[in-house]
């Protein structure tokens, strides 16, 4: 099985990934989300942000990338969760960091760090795997 | 808009099903790369919102805070879900309202597949 190979406390291979104009735009199509402090500097100035701001579900769905490995050798998410903590402007390009955290028979729980240029953290984050059966 | 009046509210059910479009659409955005996988990226039941009508959800726009999925199957690609959406409790703390709402999915038997639970904010009126 895979979780022979790790131990709590590794670290998975980061991520960066850069958040374009494009995937904004296609992640509201895919979700109906419409709000223009996604797409509209001005909207999302008048909100208080210093410009447009990626949708946090589309942060969400990003991050899920991390485990992508796990999830080719056998497992499946069982939870996931996420706090927000600040906002990803659109363009920018967040470093996802993962970490196990515990390991038991038939599951793995990985936390993990979303940080931006601007924020050091915009979010937190907790997947808990299990064994496909 | 009154949140008040809608606490313990639960929508109508709707029947989705997830397409290989739907799932494919959603890879692209994420920068998720596509694979041989039958199962679903785990925050994609955020999108099933678009076709649910939310009464307290109407023009209204929140601050997402926290967002909980948790799974008893994995969704596949095919699958058709019956889905609600449930508003838990809202309640005042400091300027903001608070939300807590769940948005579930069912299988065929009626047996839960998913929930995933959002805690919201909004700038009290």
């Amino acid at each position: 099985m895979f979780s022979d190979s790790i131990k709590a406390g590794d670290t998975l291979e980061p991520l960066h990934i850069e958040i374009t104009e494009q995937m904004v735009k296609k992640y509201g199509e895919v979700s109906g989300d419409f709000n223009p402090i996604h797409f509209d500097d001005k909207a999302a100035k008048e909100k208080g942000f210093p410009t447009k701001i990626i949708h946090g579900m589309l942060s969400m769905a990003i991050a899920s990338n991390i485990v992508e490995p796990y999830l080719q050798r056998g497992y499946w998410v069982k939870s996931y969760e996420m706090k927000f903590k600040a906002p990803v402007l659109v363009g920018e390009t967040i470093s996802i960091i993962g970490t196990i955290a515990s390991i038991e028979k038939e599951s793995v729980t990985i936390d993990i760090i979303v940080s931006s240029p601007t924020y050091p953290q915009v979010a937190k984050s907790e997947i808990v795997l299990h064994v496909y059966k | 808009m009154n949140f008040k009046q809608w606490e313990e509210a639960t929508t109508l059910p709707v029947s989705i099903t997830v397409t290989k479009e739907l799932v494919n659409a959603y890879y692209e955005a994420a920068s998720i790369p596509k694979n041989d996988s039958h199962h679903v990226p785990p925050a994609l039941p955020m999108i099933f919102y678009q076709d649910i009508n939310v009464p307290w959800f109407q023009e209204q726009s929140f601050i997402h805070k926290d967002q909980l999925f948790h799974y008893e199957y994995p969704i596949s690609i095919g699958d058709t879900l019956q889905c609600t959406i449930s508003l838990i409790s809202v309640e005042k703390r400091r300027q903001f309202l608070v939300l807590h709402q769940e948005l579930i999915g069912r299988n065929e038997h009626k047996n839960i597949v998913f929930s995933a639970k959002s805690t919201l904010l909004k700038e009290a009126e």
